[in-house]
C-alpha cells in the first residue's frame, strides 16, 4: 500500500471518528433536552392509563372526578346520595322528588341547585345533542332550589349523569356541544377541578378544597391518554389504568408483585350461549338441560383466568338479589346425567367417541361468536364434544357478529354477551317475551318479563320477588345457558390503596376514598 | 411536461370517483350497524333506542342508499367530510388533527430509509463478496423479514420498559408544555426515535438490497471502466458518475413509497399509541364509522394517485433520456 494511501485512509478514519462523537454529543443532548413520562415526585400524585380519548366533548372519565352524579355506590354496592340527599317515590311509582345538599358550590363558587339539574336534562336531551331521548326534555320539574320532581330520568339508579352548571352554559349554542371550549377546562363540582388540559395528550386535575365531603386525600391526578396498559405499567409511566382488561391479559401482570388486580361485574351483561329452538333438536328442554349439564362453568372460570367469586346462576337475577348472597344455585357439572338425557331423547352415541345420531342425522350444529370471545367457545366446543355433541364455530368479527346474533338471529347457537335488563332491545324481553328472538314460548315468563320492564330504572333493586318467580322456569327451560357476568379488571401499582373487588375497583370511580402509600 | 401532469390529473378525477363509488358501496353493505357501537361496553350503560334512531336520522343512515351517496359526493365536492359518528365532530378536523402526526412518522421514515438503505447499499456493492457485504446481506434480509409489529413490541420492551431509554408511548411528555423550544424539539426526536426506526428500518433494508444491485449494473457498465481508466478516484467514480444513474429507480420507488408508509405505520401506531390517520382508520373500520372510512380511503387513493404522478415526473427529471409530451427536459 503506498504513503499517499496510507495518509488518505487515516484522513478518513479521523473523519468517521469525529463524526462518531459529533452524532454522540447530538444523541446525547436529544436526551438531556427531553422531558419525562415519570410520575411527578409529589408523593399524592397519581397517574392513571385513560383509553377515552381527551379531546373535545366532556371526557366520561374526566367527568367522574369533575362533575357529581345525583347518587353513587358505596363499598357494599348500596346506593348513597351524592348531590341528592334523599329521594322518595311516589305512591304510583310515577315519579320520584329529589332534595339536594345545599352546602354543595360549583368551583367558581356558586351554589349547585335544582335548575341546574332541569337545565342538564334539557341540554342532553336537546335534538342537536341527541344523548337522551326528546321526551326527556321537561321530565323535570323545579320546586325550589334544591327540590324537583321527576317522571323519567334521572333515576335514582342512574349513577352516571353528571349535572353542569346552568349559569356558564345555557348561553352556549347546543349544535356545538361535542366542541365546546367549556370541556378543556370544566367548572365542576366534584372532588377534583382541571388545572391544565391537553388534548390526546392528558388532563391534569388537583384536588378540590371545598369540596363537600372531606378533601380528597390524593392531591393530584394526572390522566394520560393511551391504551399500551401494559407496557405503560410495567415502565412505571403510570400508577393504575383504566382499560377493560381481557382475563387472559391481565395474566400477564398476575405474578408482578408491584400490582394488584382488581374487577367488578357488570351484572346487567352476561357471557350465555342462546339454543335458537328453531333449530329442531334444540325444541327439546332434555337436550338444552344435557348441553348445560356437558359444560363445566366453574373449569371456564379458572381456564379464562376470571376470580373464583363470579356469580353464577341459571335464571336472570337482580344486583340486589346478588349483593344479598340471594343466587339460586346453578346446575352442576354432571357429564354422565347428560349423557343420559341425551340418550333418553334418542341421540345415542353409535360407537364411543362419536357424534351422537338420531335417525341417520348426527347432532351437529354451528355456533356463532365474535373473535374476542373465540376462547370460551373453543371451550365450550370441547366440553360439549366430551359428550358426543359436534359443535362447529363460525368466528366473526365483532359487529358482523353482532348483526348476524342480534338483528338477523340467524344461528344455531351463539355466544355473547348478553344484556340482563329487561327493556332494552338486546334484553330479557326481547330474548324471552312473548316475541322472543330464540322461538322459546313461555306465557308466564312473557307476563312476568312484561311487569318487570314497567320498572325501568326506578330501582333495580326493588322487583327481586319478579325475578324469583321467573327462576324456575328458566331453571325447567334453560333457553340459554348462562356463563358469567362480564367481568372487568383494572390494574394498579400496589402503592395505591383503598381499592377493593368488587364494588371499588375502579380507580377513578373510586378516586376520592383513595389514598397513597409513599414510594 | 405541465401539459403532461394536467393530463394526468384529469384522468384521476374518474379514477377517484371510481374508488370513492366502490369503497361508499363496499362500506355499507358490510354487515354490522353503526349505530351499534352506542351499545359499546365502554359507555357502561345502554343507550335509548329512540336516541339510536334520532342519530341513525340525523346521520341519513334511514335513507336509500343512492340518495346517501348522492348526498355524501356533493358534500364531499363542496369539501364537506360529515360527521364523525364515533366523535360526533367533523372529520376534516379530526383528519387535520391526526395528519401531521402522520406525515411526521412518514416522512423520517423516509429520510431514515434514503439515509441508510442508500448508503449500505454503496458499501454492499463497492465491498462485494467482502465480510461487510454479506454482514449488510444478511442484516438487510433479517430486518426485511421481522414484523414491523413484533420489532416495535420488542424495542418497547427493552429500550422503554428495561432500560427506561425511550419512552413507551405518545407523541410527548406530560410535561411537554413546561419545556424550553430546545426541549421541546427534543422530546418531540426522543418519542419519534422508535416508531421512525421500526417504520423505516425494513424500508431500508429493502432500499439496501435494491440499491447494491442497481449500483452493480452501473459500475459494470463501459463509461464507469472509461471513468477508471481516465485516473478518476474511485470515490469520484462511485459518487460521480454511477451513483447518479443507479438512484433513478430508487427515486421513483420513493414517490410511490408514501402511501404505503402510511399503510404500514397503522400497527406501529398502535403498539406506540401514535395518534396519525392510519390508527383513525383502523378504529373506524371496527366501530363502522363511515364518515371517517371513507374520508380516509380517498385521502389514501388521492396519495397513491400523487404518488404514482410523482414517481413519473421525478422519473423524467431524473433521467434526460425520459420525456412526456415529447420534449425532453435538457
Amino acid at each position: 500500500m503506498n504513503v499517499q494511501k496510507i495518509a488518505s485512509l487515516r484522513w478518513i478514519r479521523r473523519r468517521r471518528l469525529t463524526r462518531i462523537c459529533a452524532g454522540s454529543v447530538v444523541l446525547a443532548a436529544v436526551g438531556c433536552g427531553r422531558g419525562s413520562d415519570a410520575p411527578r415526585s409529589a408523593p399524592a400524585t397519581i397517574t392513571v392509563l385513560d383509553p377515552t380519548p381527551v379531546m373535545g366533548g366532556p371526557g366520561w372519565t374526566s367527568q367522574n372526578l369533575v362533575f357529581l352524579t345525583l347518587t353513587g355506590r358505596d363499598e357494599k354496592g348500596e346506593l348513597v346520595g351524592r348531590l341528592a340527599r334523599s329521594w322518595e317515590r311516589s305512591p304510583d311509582r310515577r315519579n320520584v322528588t329529589y332534595r339536594l345538599r345545599t352546602d354543595i358550590h360549583w368551583h367558581d363558587g356558586r351554589p349547585v341547585t335544582a335548575h341546574d339539574v332541569a337545565f342538564t336534562m334539557r341540554l342532553l336531551a336537546h335534538p342537536k345533542v341527541t344523548y337522551l331521548p326528546p321526551s326527556e326534555a321537561e321530565n323535570v320539574i323545579v320546586v325550589d332550589d334544591s327540590t324537583f320532581t321527576t317522571t323519567g330520568h334521572p333515576y335514582p339508579t342512574d349513577t352516571w349523569i353528571v349535572y353542569y352548571p346552568k349559569h356558564l352554559l345555557e348561553k352556549l349554542d347546543p349544535a356545538q356541544f361535542w366542541d365546546w371550549e367549556f370541556w378543556r377546562q370544566p367548572v365542576g363540582n366534584g372532588p377534583y377541578r382541571v388545572v391544565r388540559s391537553v388534548p390526546r395528550l392528558l388532563m391534569e386535575l388537583e384536588a378540590n378544597p371545598e369540596y363537600f365531603g372531606s378533601p380528597p386525600r390524593i392531591e393530584r391526578v394526572v390522566l394520560k391518554s393511551g391504551e399500551t396498559a401494559v407496557t405503560e405499567l410495567m415502565a412505571g409511566n403510570v400508577d393504575a389504568a383504566l382499560l377493560y382488561w381481557r382475563p387472559l391479559d391481565v395474566f400477564k401482570l398476575a405474578g408482578d408483585t408491584r400490582f394488584r388486580i382488581y374487577h367488578d361485574f357488570a351484572l346487567d351483561r352476561r357471557k350465555a350461549v342462546a339454543w335458537n329452538q328453531r333449530f329442531e333438536p334444540f325444541r327439546d328442554a332434555r337436550v338444552r338441560r344435557a348441553l348445560t349439564l356437558a359444560i363445566d362453568r366453574r373449569e371456564l372460570l379458572r381456564a379464562m383466568n376470571l376470580p373464583k367469586d363470579v356469580p353464577l346462576s341459571d335464571a336472570p337475577f337482580s344486583p340486589g338479589q346478588w349483593r344479598a348472597g340471594a343466587l339460586p344455585s346453578p346446575l352442576d357439572y354432571d357429564p354422565a346425567e347428560a349423557r343420559r338425557l341425551l340418550d333418553e331423547v334418542g341421540w345415542r352415541e353409535p360407537s364411543v367417541g362419536a357424534v351422537r345420531m338420531r335417525a341417520g342425522a348426527p347432532l351437529r350444529f354451528v355456533m356463532v361468536v365474535e373473535n374476542a370471545d373465540e376462547t370460551e367457545a373453543v371451550l365450550v366446543q370441547a366440553a360439549l364434544r366430551r359428550v358426543g355433541v359436534d359443535v362447529q364455530l363460525r368466528v366473526l368479527e365483532r359487529q358482523a357478529a353482532r348483526s348476524r346474533v342480534f338483528e338477523a338471529v340467524d344461528f344455531d347457537a351463539a355466544l355473547f354477551a348478553f344484556c340482563q335488563r329487561p327493556w332494552t332491545p338486546c334484553g330479557l324481553v326481547a330474548w324471552f317475551g312473548a316475541e322472543s328472538k330464540l322461538g322459546y314460548r313461555n306465557s308466564e315468563v312473557a307476563r312476568v318479563l312484561d311487569s318487570l320492564a314497567t320498572y325501568a330504572y326506578l330501582d333495580a333493586d326493588e322487583p327481586q320477588a319478579l325475578y324469583r318467580e321467573l327462576e324456575p322456569h328458566f331453571q325447567a327451560d334453560l333457553p340459554m345457558t348462562f356463563l358469567y357476568p362480564v367481568t372487568h379488571f383494572f390494574v394498579a401499582h400496589r402503592r395505591v390503596r383503598g381499592l377493593s373487588s368488587p364494588h371499588r375497583a375502579n380507580p377513578v370511580e373510586s378516586m376520592e376514598k383513595l389514598w397513597l402509600e409513599e414510594r | 411536461m405541465l401539459r403532461y401532469i394536467l393530463k394526468r390529473l384529469l384522468q384521476a378525477i374518474p379514477l377517484l370517483l371510481g374508488i370513492a363509488t366502490i369503497t361508499f358501496v363496499m362500506v355499507h353493505l358490510a354487515p354490522g350497524d353503526p349505530m351499534d357501537m352506542y351499545m359499546e361496553e365502554r359507555f357502561q350503560r345502554d343507550v335509548d333506542p329512540q336516541v339510536i334512531e334520532l342519530l341513525r336520522k340525523k346521520h341519513g343512515l334511514d335513507q336509500p342508499l343512492p340518495v346517501q351517496y348522492v348526498k355524501w359526493v356533493g358534500n364531499v365536492a363542496r369539501g364537506d367530510f360529515g360527521e364523525s359518528f364515533r366523535y360526533r365532530r367533523p372529520v376534516a378536523s379530526l383528519i387535520a388533527e391526526r395528519v401531521p402526526y402522520t406525515l411526521q412518522l412518514a416522512a423520517l421514515a423516509l429520510f431514515f430509509d434514503a439515509l441508510i438503505g442508500i448508503a449500505l447499499g454503496i458499501i454492499s456493492a463497492v465491498r462485494q463478496y467482502s465480510r461487510t457485504d454479506r454482514t449488510i446481506t444478511v442484516g438487510s434480509l433479517v430486518m426485511y423479514s421481522i414484523p414491523g409489529f413484533w420489532l416495535a413490541l420488542m424495542l418497547v420492551l427493552v429500550f422503554s420498559v428495561n432500560l427506561h431509554w425511550f419512552p413507551t408511548s405518545q407523541t410527548r411528555s406530560l410535561d411537554y408544555e413546561l419545556l424550553s423550544a430546545g426541549g421541546k424539539l427534543a422530546d418531540r426526536l426522543w418519542h419519534l426515535a422508535l416508531p421512525v426506526f421500526v417504520l423505516g428500518v425494513a424500508s431500508a433494508a429493502g432500499t439496501a438490497r435494491f440499491m447494491r444491485n442497481k449500483l452493480l449494473d452501473v459500475l459494470s457498465e463501459e463509461y464507469v471502466v472509461g471513468a477508471r481508466a481516465r485516473g478518476l478516484s474511485e470515490r469520484s467514480v462511485i459518487l460521480r458518475h454511477a451513483l447518479r444513474n443507479a438512484l433513478i429507480p430508487i427515486v421513483t420507488i420513493y414517490g410511490l413509497a408514501l402511501p404505503f408508509l402510511l399503510g404500514g405505520a397503522v400497527l406501529i401506531e398502535k403498539v406506540f399509541a401514535w395518534p396519525g390517520m392510519g390508527l383513525l382508520a383502523v378504529e373506524a373500520i371496527g366501530a363502522r364509522d363511515y364518515p371517517v372510512i371513507l374520508a380516509t380511503s380517498m385521502i389514501a387513493a388521492v396519495l397513491v394517485v400523487l404518488g404514482n404522478l410523482l414517481a413519473d415526473v421525478a422519473y423524467a427529471l431524473v433521467d434526460p433520456r425520459v420525456s412526456y409530451g415529447g420534449k425532453r427536459l435538457a
